[in-house]
């Protein structure tokens, strides 16, 4: 269990180097596919490093180790300093690493989900500009409106959860802070991640990350992919919109309310790198270029799929 | 990209030349990670250290006697082995009375020594020596980079090539060689 563990924990760095590697060389600027990248990186040690131990035991055998593989954690067994073995101290201090990493993103969620479980009763008459902004991207986008919470609050909240039944939950300051045409952006952006049940592909990255909490690459992919999917709905919105400005202004707004009421949202870390992250969201929309999903981008996914799962095969701890 | 949003053969060649590198950096960073135990221990790509005799036998399947040893222990680092598929063992030992390095144990079960275990010293004498059940082995004289000199003998049987580089009295070689062929079964 311990040398399976350590191997996702190679597999997932590896994946995640290669992966970075390959969209830093050869930029993809179109975020639905970077997320399929994305989401092959957290396969490699979700999936495929369970499937290769359990179908291939043989990979764990002296002569695969020794003579097939390109690398073998084992052969690290016999280095010691000043009777240290420096391969498990850095194991251990990488799974200390993943382990914090995981619950500095999960303390701030269950946050959130308690406090959405808190103020379920808080719920008011909803305004008449959001529905009518809900009920118009729902139908540019062919599906029905969801369900809507809203929370009585200053603070400009507009998320969407639930994992069989999607729900949009805004908060009264939101439609205080955001003009119309902000507004109908932020929630054409909801809506996309309702249309496309990303709270469940959310719910998922959380499982992975739950079940390999200590696995530092996965945090990081996960954290990753979360971002791709974010700026594929905000693409999405932008696409539906024809213009990004709405969406970048009621972004920027959110930031500048932030930063003005800090006890409003919580003057946290945690709070600064998701404000930093809806920054780079509002420099990607506006330098967003075009690019077709064409030949190349998928040949690279599937040559990269292949490539990755071949070195990870023959790549042991 | 073209204007016509295909993609030219120049665009795939790009594409296909950035997989080469992510894939074969990936490939060339973990094959060099996997040298570095290796390096810090000073043994060559292939060859790999034992903790203890028993490990060494395990690895290769050759019998090393450790019991036809008595007067001699491994050294730290002294015991290594080579791949199965070209099974071969080297064990360094010093001597119990004096802790100074003695003999190197070469065991392998092709008809040569790899060279990997066992490094090539120039030779300025060379001898054939009759030994028990009707092996013969030789007897080369060589001299260590460092001045002094060892003997080394080998000798080849049915279980393969054994070798032993000694710095000591000859007539000790030729008892602990003797005592090896009649102890083979």
């Amino acid at each position: 269990m311990r040398t399976l563990a350590a191997e996702t924990i190679l597999h997932g760095i590896v994946a995640a180097v290669a992966t970075l590697m390959f969209l830093r060389l050869r930029p993809v600027h179109v975020a639905k596919i970077r997320l399929r990248f994305w989401l092959l990186a957290l396969a490699c040690p979700v999936v495929l490093t369970p499937v290769c131990s359990l179908l291939a035991p043989f990979r764990r055998g002296e002569t695969f180790r020794d003579e097939r593989a390109i690398f073998s954690g084992s052969h690290f067994a016999n280095v010691q300093w000043q009777g240290i073995h420096p391969g498990a101290a850095l194991l251990v201090a990488l799974a200390l690493m993943g382990t914090a990493l995981f619950l500095r993103d999960l303390i701030p969620f269950a946050w959130d989900v308690m406090r959405g479980r808190a103020n379920r009763n808080e719920v008011v008459a909803t305004p008449k500009a959001l529905v009518v902004a809900v009920e118009r991207a729902a139908a540019a986008l062919g599906v029905s409106a969801p369900r809507l919470l809203v929370e009585v609050t200053r603070q400009p909240i507009l998320i969407c959860r639930g994992l069989r039944r999607p729900t949009i939950v805004a908060s009264t300051g939101l439609v205080e802070w955001l003009a119309p045409d902000e507004l109908e952006a932020a929630v054409a952006h909801e809506m996309n991640h309702v249309a496309r049940r990303d709270p469940a592909l959310g719910w998922g990255l959380m499982l992975a990350r739950g079940l390999f909490f200590f696995n530092p690459a996965i945090q990081l992919i996960a954290r990753a992919a979360v971002q791709e999917i974010e700026r594929r709905a905000d693409a999405a919105a932008v696409h539906s919109l024809g213009n990004p400005r709405p969406l970048v202004r009621g972004l920027q707004k959110i930031i500048g309310v932030s930063r003005t009421n800090p006890n409003q949202l919580g003057a946290s870390g945690w709070q600064d790198l998701h404000l930093h992250a809806i920054e780079r969201r509002c420099r990607v929309l506006f330098d967003e270029r075009a690019e077709s999903p064409g030949t190349p981008a998928r040949w690279g996914f599937v040559a990269l799929a292949v490539g990755l799962g071949v070195i990870l095969f023959f790549t042991v701890a | 990209m073209s204007h016509n949003g295909r993609y030219s053969v120049k665009d795939m060649g790009r594409a296909g030349l950035v997989l080469a590198v992510v894939l074969g950096g990936t490939a060339l960073v973990l094959r060099t990670a996997d040298a570095i135990p290796g390096w810090l221990a000073g043994v060559p790509p292939g060859v790999r250290l034992c903790a203890s005799l028993a490990e060494a036998e395990a690895r290769t399947g050759l019998r090393l006697d450790p019991n036809l040893f008595a007067a001699y222990e491994p050294v730290a680092d002294g015991i290594r082995v080579t791949a199965k598929s070209e099974p071969a063992a080297a064990v360094t030992m010093q001597w119990r009375q004096d802790r100074r390095i003695r003999l190197t144990l070469f065991r392998a079960r092709g008809k040569e020594i790899p060279a990997a275990l066992r490094a090539p010293l120039p030779s300025f004498h060379e001898i054939a020596v009759p030994l028990e059940k009707g092996h013969s082995a030789s007897l080369k004289a060589e001299a260590l980079p460092d001045g002094s000199v060892w003997q080394d003998m080998e000798w080849a049987s049915a279980l393969g090539a054994t070798a032993l580089r000694f710095n000591g009295r000859t007539v000790e070689l030729l008892r602990v060689a003797r005592r090896m062929i009649e102890a083979a079964p």
